[in-house]
């Protein structure tokens, strides 16, 4: 482990909630020979909590910083668990208090609600935190709980998290080692498919150019997640769990903009959200790519060969629509709405409402050491 | 001093002003979603200064530059839109003008 003054050069004029920690990365772990060398420069991981934070990677020349956002995991982490848990609870083995759709159109309000706040304080950002932590923190604080006691739903909620830290972390790198031979035939068959896209024809050249970047550092990001997990996991857990990965991904990323563009309609019609419908689009071929990506790569010895079989839990993707599928606005119920409208009058024009969020986070640190490492 | 420029900056414009402005620290940082971020930190030559107007202007005339900011200097230019300036020769003009003034 890195001590963060070691790094501090790196880190100017940046602000971090929660800092947790920093360490070098060996890109040897992923990278085998020479093809380490290729990527050139030190990459240090650092890892921290922070919601207001968009940025994942400081290419400073001679040195990367990666940044490992467990804001960002956390989020899939819970979203996950909560469909692992419903499932459990499905056959039979757990009692959970709310259904997996609940708990995951919970979550997403939660994070847009949290996105809203970090732009400006305001009455309906503070409402929809209060209305969505009332209506299901005890529900989540029942599954972490459930995890800590339950051997297999631990040890498949930590698998598919430290799948998501490594995707997130390997996105940014694909960016930086975009030009490695290993995996330049599959990046190129993924973003042709890209290429042929209706959306894509009708965007501006740059627009294309940064689809193109950045759904190739996807396709590498999976690349890197399915040679590393396939020692770890069979193919029905690595398909389905990197299907539902991607999705949560996405959904996440529409989150964000969809808190702006809440906060425009809602609260201020002068604040820009930037082009929304653009990104929408750019998120929905990106998944298009991914997912074409995974559902067309053969499991073999040329390429990836996971175990034979083992003991993880299925992972369904149905959960994933009500993460923004649902309408945001609307009360959870008459009850839920009324407190939350009264604890929230307390704040109207005063600070410290971000205390309250920071007081309602479970903190579940990954000690990161490299791909397939982590651990709870 | 530090200076923040976001949009759609390519790899290859940043090699480029590395290679103008050497001694000054360049971040390249990028997100998720497709953030691009350029930071510099130091303080510029004159002619150093020349050519990082140049670049800005060339970005800003291809309309490539989202926002400017200068951080931590008693007077700051807010991050704006490039589409709603009246003179981004002016804003760059001041920019440059703040990061002489610690040089």
């Amino acid at each position: 482990m890195r001590s963060i003054d070691s790094i501090a050069h790196l880190l100017r004029g940046r602000s971090f909630a929660k800092v947790l920690g920093a360490y070098d990365y060996d890109m040897g772990l992923v990278f085998v020979g020479g093809q380490a060398a290729a990527a050139g420069a030190k990459v240090v991981v650092f890892s921290h909590n922070t919601p207001s934070f968009r940025i994942l990677c400081d290419d400073w020349g001679d040195e990367i910083l990666i940044h490992h956002n467990h804001y960002m995991t956390s989020f899939l982490d819970n979203v996950a668990l909560a469909s692992m848990a419903g499932a459990l609870a499905k056959a039979g083995a757990a009692d959970v208090a709310l259904p997996p759709a609940e708990l995951a159109a919970g979550l997403g309000r939660k994070f847009l609600a949290e996105q809203m706040f970090e732009i400006a304080d305001s009455r309906m950002a503070r409402v929809l935190f209060l209305e969505n932590l009332i209506a299901t923190d005890d529900a989540f604080r029942g599954l972490f709980a459930l995890r800590d006691a339950t051997p297999a739903l631990a040890a498949s909620s930590h698998l598919f998290t430290a799948m998501a830290s490594d995707f997130l972390l390997h996105h940014e790198l694909g960016h930086v080692v975009s030009g490695v031979d290993a995996f330049a035939p599959f990046m190129a068959e993924a973003l042709a498919y890209g290429e042929k896209l209706p959306a894509y024809r009708q965007w501006l050249p740059r627009h294309q150019a940064r689809f193109r970047d950045e759904a190739g550092a996807d396709v590498f990001a999976l690349t890197v997640v399915m040679k590393v997990y396939a020692e770890l996991a069979a193919e029905p857990t690595l398909r389905s769990y990197l299907a539902f990965l991607i999705g949560a991904v996405v959904r996440m990323e529409v989150l964000y903009r969809m808190a702006a563009d809440a906060h425009r309609a809602n609260v201020d019609p002068a604040f820009d959200p930037g082009d929304v419908d653009l990104d929408y689009a750019m998120w929905h071929a990106r998944l298009d790519v991914m997912s074409s990506y995974l559902d067309g790569v053969a499991f073999d010895a040329e390429t990836v060969t996971p175990l034979a079989k083992d003991a993880f839990l299925p992972l369904d993707g149905e959960v994933l629509h009500a993460l923004t599928g649902t309408e945001y606005a609307a009360p959870i119920s008459p009850a839920t709405r009324q407190v939350a409208e009264a604890i929230s009058l307390g704040f109207e024009g005063q600070p410290g409402f971000g205390a309250v969020i920071e007081a309602s986070r479970v903190t579940r640190q990954l000690d990161r050491r490299g791909p397939g490492t982590a651990s709870a | 001093m530090e200076t923040e420029i976001s949009g759609d900056l390519s790899p290859e414009d940043v090699a480029a002003l590395r290679a103008e402005l050497p001694g000054v620290r360049i971040a390249y940082s990028t997100g998720l979603s497709g953030e691009r971020l350029l930071t510099l930190i130091g303080s510029l030559t004159v002619g150093q200064a020349a050519k990082l107007r140049a670049f800005l202007l060339r970005l800003l005339g291809e309309d490539r530059i989202e926002g400017l900011r200068i951080t931590k200097s008693k007077i700051e230019i807010d991050k704006v839109s490039a589409r709603h300036l009246s003179d981004v020769e002016a804003v760059v003009d001041r920019l440059l003008e703040r990061l002489q003034d610690k040089s």
